[in-house]
């Protein structure tokens, strides 16, 4: 399992490149990233949606209520065009430590 | 298996929904947006194979208690709570002073003194200088009585000014610099007391430097008359805001 602090910190970059991929609900987004990071990533409900609307806030995604195919009504995430660009840069400053931990583990840095 | 007959889910989620709404810091689109959720754990659960009952009290676990909820609502926003507290302060302040200048136009000296002298228009209280910034047809309306309400609308319209801007975002430092007086009620309260008392001391410097001669020193007393009885009923309204009693948590 993650450190909290790692956690907090990755939420972005997840959150952004999972959108990314289309837009996305709550509830799909925890279990994707609980799939995705087998099980090591484990979000807790309550903490998700607040970091979902400081990203609104800060322009990088945009929501909409829309009528799922159940039926229900659920409210959509989308990336936004700055949120693009935000990804970008994250994905850049991740690579970046990753790389760096690679070298000074011994181990084939993933391609940038 | 009786339990699971006499069990009613929607039942279950509108008190659910109702403890939710108890949360002052939970937006009604948040609630919304939660109770989602919980429905959509819900299925899960019952696709799992768990019954009704099973499923909510799974559920409604996983999501969270609705007080450390709206907590972890807070945190991403802090300035949510500020801007609240901001606007009950200056709501309270507002009222006041409205009330002060419409009940005490009649008994207090400033008024008794221009009623008595005639001060109509803005030319009988303020200098040329002064004047020289105000559009000439504000200069040459006849207030009468209403001289002075007038001119706690343009004092009004300052602390709005103010307060709009703050609501907005647009004085984010500011707000930050400020963050220490916010961390919980009583010293919210003590510095909103501070606050008034110094803004009216200012005020009345101000006061002092721009109206007609004949008119300085008459204020003063009302003025500090006037800020000690408001910072008390602000530290009342402050007191009785409606996220009393949380301490506003550290930003992560």
């Amino acid at each position: 399992m993650l450190t909290k602090d790692l956690v907090a910190a990755s939420s972005k970059p997840l959150l952004l490149s999972i959108l990314a991929g289309g837009e996305s609900y709550g509830y799909e987004i925890i279990q994707k990233v609980r799939e995705l990071s087998g099980g090591h990533i484990e979000w807790s409900d309550g903490m998700l949606y607040p970091v979902l609307h400081r990203l609104e806030r800060d322009g990088l995604i945009e929501s909409e209520w829309k009528n799922s195919e159940t039926g229900r009504e659920r409210k959509y995430y989308f990336l936004s065009a700055k949120g693009k660009k935000g990804l970008a840069a994250e994905r850049e400053q991740w690579l970046k430590v990753h790389n760096t931990l690679c070298k000074l583990w011994k181990i084939k840095p993933a391609s940038i | 298996m009786e339990n699971q007959t006499r069990f009613n889910l929607n039942a279950a989620v509108e008190n659910w929904r109702n403890e939710l709404a108890a949360q002052p810091n939970l937006a009604s689109d948040d609630r919304r947006e939660l109770e989602t959720h919980l429905r959509d754990t819900i299925s899960e659960l019952r696709q799992r194979g768990l019954n009704d009952e099973e499923s909510f009290v799974l559920a409604r676990h996983r999501i969270g208690k609705p007080q450390k909820l709206a907590d972890e609502f807070v945190k991403e926003n802090p300035a949510k709570i500020w801007r609240e507290r901001v606007f009950w302060l200056v709501f309270g302040l507002l009222i006041y002073r409205l009330w002060n200048t419409l009940a005490s136009s009649a008994i207090t000296p400033l008024y008794t003194w221009s009623n008595f002298h005639g001060a109509q228009r803005l030319e009988d209280l303020l200098p040329q200088w002064v004047l020289f910034y105000f559009p000439i047809w504000l200069r040459d309306l006849h207030y009468g009585p209403f001289l002075f309400i007038f001119l706690e609308f343009i004092n009004t319209l300052l602390v709005l000014t103010v307060v709009i801007c703050l609501v907005r975002g647009k004085l984010e430092k500011l707000r930050s610099i400020l963050e220490f007086a916010f961390k919980n009620r009583l010293r919210f309260v003590l510095v909103a007391m501070l606050s008034v008392m110094l803004v009216s001391v200012v005020g009345n410097f101000i006061w002092n430097s721009l109206c007609v001669e004949q008119l300085r020193g008459v204020y003063v007393g009302i003025c500090l008359y006037n800020a000690f009885w408001s910072s008390w009923i602000i530290a009342i309204v402050v007191w009785l805001l409606p996220t009393q009693n949380q301490k506003i948590p550290k930003r992560i």
